[in-house]
C-alpha cells in the first residue's frame, strides 16, 4: 500500500504554461502568443482569443491586437466564452512531477490541487519543527530525515534521506556481477553490467524478429551475418513512418469528429456498450462524447438562431408589402389632386381668354393710328404673357 | 527559469518542418541562440548564394522581437556593413504573434525586394536609386565572392 | 539569468549604446573598423578627470574583444602615453591583475565599465598627482 502521506500542503507552484498534455490539443485552443493551450482565455474586440496574462503583457508594449494589428485597449478585452475556458480547463495534463516519478494524469484545472494536496512527489516542509529542510511528500515520515548519519561501511556522512539509496553508491560495499560472478565495488557494478562479456543478450535486431541470443563476447560474430541486422535501417524507417502516419491519422480523426455533424445517438451508445472497457479507450471516448455534447449544444444554438432569422425575414417582408401599399395609395391620392388642379387651371384659362377677347373689342373702338395699334397689340400680348405668368403663380400657390 | 515552452515548440517545428531554403539550428550551449542560413531567392541578385545569419531570442521574447544579423557580407540597401537589418517587423511592427519562421521568411522576402527608400546602408541605397543595374551587378558579384555555398 | 546574450549581440548592444550617445559623458567607444563583422577591435577615449594632472587631457585606448568575450575581459592598451601604476610603461598595456574590474571580471561588465573604472583610477589617491609624459605623445 502507499506510504502514509503527509497532510502538509506543498508550496511547490505549478507553471501551467510548462505542463505537458496527454494528447496534443487542437491548434484552435492555443494562444497565439505563448503557443500553449489558453490559460484564462480572453477575447478581443476583433474576436481573437489569448491568455489573459499574454495579452496584458503585449498591450503594455503596443496597443494593437497581435494578430491583426487593429488598435486595441485594455478595455476592449473581455473574458472569452465560458465554453472555450471549459474546453482548455478540461484538457488532460501530466503531473509536473512526472520526472520524479509521479504517474498521475488529470484535467488541467485539477493539477494545482493535486500538487498542493496530493502528489507524493511534491516537496513539502519537513515534519520536524525548526528544521528548514524540504522533503518529497511520500518520504515525509514521522521523524526528520535531514539529520545526518554515518554509513557503517565507508564512514561517509549523509542525510538520513539519502541513506536508503546509499548502498548502491557506497565504495566499501561490493557485489557480484550476476553474469560473470566477479566481484565489483557497488559504484562500478552498474557500468560493468553494461559491458560484461558473459551476459547473454539478444541480437540487436530482436525486435524485428531475430531470435538469436548469445554471450555479449560472441554476439559480434552473429551480427555480421544476421539478415535482420542488415535490414534494420529500412525496418526502422518503416516503423518511424508508420508512427508518424498514425499520429497524423489521430489528429485528422479528432478534427473530423469536431467538424462532422453528430451521428445518431442510439448507434453511438450501443457502440460504447459493446466495445471492451479499455482504460485509454474509455478516456478517449469520454473526450469525444464531451466534444459531441458541445457540438450538440452548438447545433441547437444554431437551429435557434436560424428560426429567429427566418422569423425576422418574414417580418421584414410583411413590412415591405405594407409600405408598398401605403406608397401606392398616396400616389393615387396625388394623381386625383393633380387632375383637380389641372381642371381648375383650364377653367382659369378659359376665363382669361374670354376677358382678353372682350377687352380687345372695347380697345379697337377707342384707338386711332395703326402704329399705336400695333404698339397696343404688342403691349397686350406682353400683358397676356404676364397674366399667364401670374396665372401660373396662382396654380403654384 | 527554464526555457519557455513556446521556444521549445518553435525549435522543434523548425527542425521537424523546415521552411524551404531556410535553416535554423540552436546552439547546444545556448538554446536561445541560432545559427541560420538563408538561400538567396530566385530571380534576385542573391540567387545561388547561401547567407549565414545569427539569431538570438532575448529574455522577454516573444514580447520583444528576436535579434538577427547577417554574418555573410551582402550588398543590400537595407542591410548595413555589420549585417544589421532594417525591417519594420523586427522593430516597431513586431507582434508577439509572429515567430522565428515568419521573421526569417520576411528576411528572405527582403532579399527579393530591396527597399532603397528606407535604407540602413545609405551608400548602397543611394547607388540603388541612381544606378540600379550597376547596384544589382555589384550585389550579384558580392553574392558570388562571399555567399558561395 | 536565463537568457545568456551571445558575444556578437552583446557587442552590438555596446556599439548602439555608443552610437546613440547613451554612454558616459567622459568616456566614448567606437568600432576600429566598421567593416569588421566580428567587431573585435575598438577605440576608446577617456577625458582626464578634473582636479588631477590628467585634467583637460584626452587619452585614447585600444580594446580587443576575443571570441570568448564577455566571458573573459577585453584586453586594454593605452595609445596615449600615461604614467599609471596599472599601465605597462613600455607598451601601454593595462595589467588586468592591477585593475579591479578586469581582475574580477563579471559577464555583466562592459567595455564602458572598464573605461569608467580606469578614469576613476586616474583620479584616485596618489595617481592624480603622478608626473605625466608630455601631452599628445603615444606608445
Amino acid at each position: 500500500m502507499a506510504p502514509p502521506r503527509s497532510t502538509r500542503s506543498s508550496l511547490q507552484s505549478v507553471d501551467l504554461r510548462a505542463l505537458d498534455y496527454l494528447t496534443s490539443p487542437s491548434a484552435n485552443l492555443l494562444c497565439p502568443i505563448c503557443h500553449s493551450p489558453l490559460i484564462t482565455p480572453v477575447q478581443t474586440q476583433c474576436l481573437h482569443t489569448f491568455c489573459s496574462a499574454c495579452i496584458s503583457l503585449s498591450l503594455e508594449r503596443s496597443l494593437t491586437c497581435p494578430v491583426d494589428r487593429k488598435p486595441l485597449n485594455h478595455d476592449d478585452v473581455t473574458p472569452a466564452p465560458i465554453m472555450i475556458a471549459n474546453l482548455v480547463n478540461d484538457l488532460v495534463v501530466l503531473c509536473p512531477n512526472r520526472e520524479k516519478g509521479c504517474p498521475t494524469t488529470c484535467a488541467r484545472w485539477l493539477v494545482e490541487s493535486h500538487v498542493r494536496e496530493d502528489c507524493g512527489y511534491a516537496t513539502v516542509k519537513c515534519v520536524k519543527d525548526g528544521c528548514d529542510g524540504m522533503v518529497e511528500r511520500r518520504e515525509a515520515e514521522e521523524e526528520c530525515v535531514h539529520e545526518e548519519v554515518e554509513c557503517a561501511f565507508c564512514q561517509g556522512v549523509m542525510r538520513k534521506l539519502d541513506l536508503e539509496s546509499h548502498p548502491k553508491e557506497c565504495p566499501k560495499l561490493s557485489s557480484d556481477c550476476p553474469y560473470c560472478s566477479e566481484s565489483f565495488p557497488n559504484p562500478e557494478l552498474a557500468d560493468h553490467k553494461l559491458v560484461c562479456p558473459a551476459e547473454v543478450i539478444d541480437c540487436a535486431a530482436s525486435h524485428f524478429g531475430c531470435t538469436y541470443s548469445s554471450r555479449r563476447s560472441e554476439l559480434d560474430q552473429h551480427l555480421s551475418g544476421c539478415h535482420f541486422v542488415a535490414l534494420t535501417p529500412i525496418l526502422q524507417l518503416h516503423t518511424e513512418r508508420i508512427e508518424t502516419l498514425e499520429l497524423e491519422n489521430k489528429a485528422i480523426r479528432q478534427k473530423l469528429d469536431l467538424l462532422l455533424p453528430p451521428r445518431p445517438l442510439p448507434s453511438q451508445s450501443s457502440a460504447g456498450a459493446s466495445s471492451d472497457p479499455n482504460d485509454a479507450n474509455s478516456a478517449g471516448r469520454d473526450m469525444t462524447s464531451e466534444m459531441q455534447d458541445y457540438t450538440y449544444h452548438l447545433y441547437s444554438e444554431y437551429e435557434q438562431l436560424r428560426s429567429d432569422f427566418e422569423r425576422l425575414n418574414v417580418q421584414i417582408r410583411e413590412l415591405d408589402v405594407k409600405q408598398d401599399m401605403a406608397r401606392i395609395n398616396e400616389g393615387l391620392r396625388y394623381n386625383d389632386e393633380m387632375t383637380g388642379v389641372r381642371a381648375a387651371i383650364n377653367g382659369l384659362r378659359m376665363q382669361l381668354h374670354w376677358l382678353l377677347a372682350s377687352r380687345r373689342e372695347t380697345g379697337t373702338g377707342g384707338a386711332g393710328a395703326g402704329g399705336a395699334r400695333s404698339v397696343a397689340g404688342s403691349s397686350v400680348s406682353g400683358d397676356a404673357r404676364r397674366m399667364s405668368d401670374s396665372a401660373r403663380q396662382v396654380v403654384k400657390l | 527559469m527554464a526555457l519557455p515552452k513556446r521556444i521549445i515548440k518553435e525549435t522543434e517545428r523548425l527542425v521537424a518542418e523546415p521552411v524551404p531554403g531556410i535553416q535554423a539550428v540552436p546552439h547546444d550551449d545556448n538554446l536561445r541562440y541560432f545559427d541560420v542560413s538563408i538561400h538567396g531567392p530566385t530571380q534576385s541578385p542573391y540567387e545561388g548564394g547561401v547567407f549565414k545569419l545569427e539569431l538570438f531570442l532575448p529574455e522577454d521574447y516573444p514580447m520583444t522581437p528576436p535579434k538577427i544579423r547577417f554574418l555573410t557580407k551582402i550588398y543590400h540597401p537595407n542591410i548595413d556593413r555589420l549585417g544589421r537589418i532594417c525591417l519594420d517587423v523586427l522593430k516597431a511592427n513586431w507582434s508577439p504573434a509572429l515567430q522565428i519562421r515568419t521573421i526569417l521568411l520576411s528576411i528572405q522576402a527582403l532579399l527579393g525586394a530591396p527597399n532603397p527608400d528606407d535604407p540602413l546602408a545609405n551608400d548602397v541605397a543611394q547607388r540603388w536609386k541612381e544606378d540600379e543595374p550597376g547596384a544589382i551587378a555589384t550585389a550579384r558579384e558580392w553574392t558570388q565572392t562571399h555567399a558561395a555555398p | 539569468m536565463s537568457a545568456k546574450v551571445p558575444r556578437n549581440f552583446r557587442l552590438l548592444e555596446e556599439l548602439e549604446k555608443g552610437e546613440k550617445g547613451q554612454g558616459s559623458d567622459a568616456c566614448s567607444l567606437g568600432l576600429d573598423d566598421d567593416n569588421d563583422i566580428m567587431m573585435s577591435d575598438w577605440n576608446g577615449t577617456i577625458l582626464g578627470p578634473p582636479h588631477s594632472v590628467h585634467e583637460n587631457r584626452i587619452y585614447s585606448l585600444k580594446l580587443r574583444c576575443d571570441e570568448h568575450y564577455p566571458d573573459v575581459p577585453p584586453t586594454v592598451r593605452f595609445v596615449s602615453r600615461i604614467n599609471l601604476p596599472c599601465v605597462d610603461p613600455d607598451n601601454g598595456k593595462v595589467d588586468p591583475t592591477k585593475l579591479q574590474c578586469l581582475g574580477n571580471w563579471k559577464r555583466e561588465y562592459t567595455m564602458e565599465t572598464v573605461l569608467v573604472e580606469l578614469r576613476r583610477f586616474m583620479a584616485s589617491g596618489n595617481n592624480k598627482k603622478l608626473p605625466q609624459p608630455p601631452e599628445g605623445t603615444t606608445y
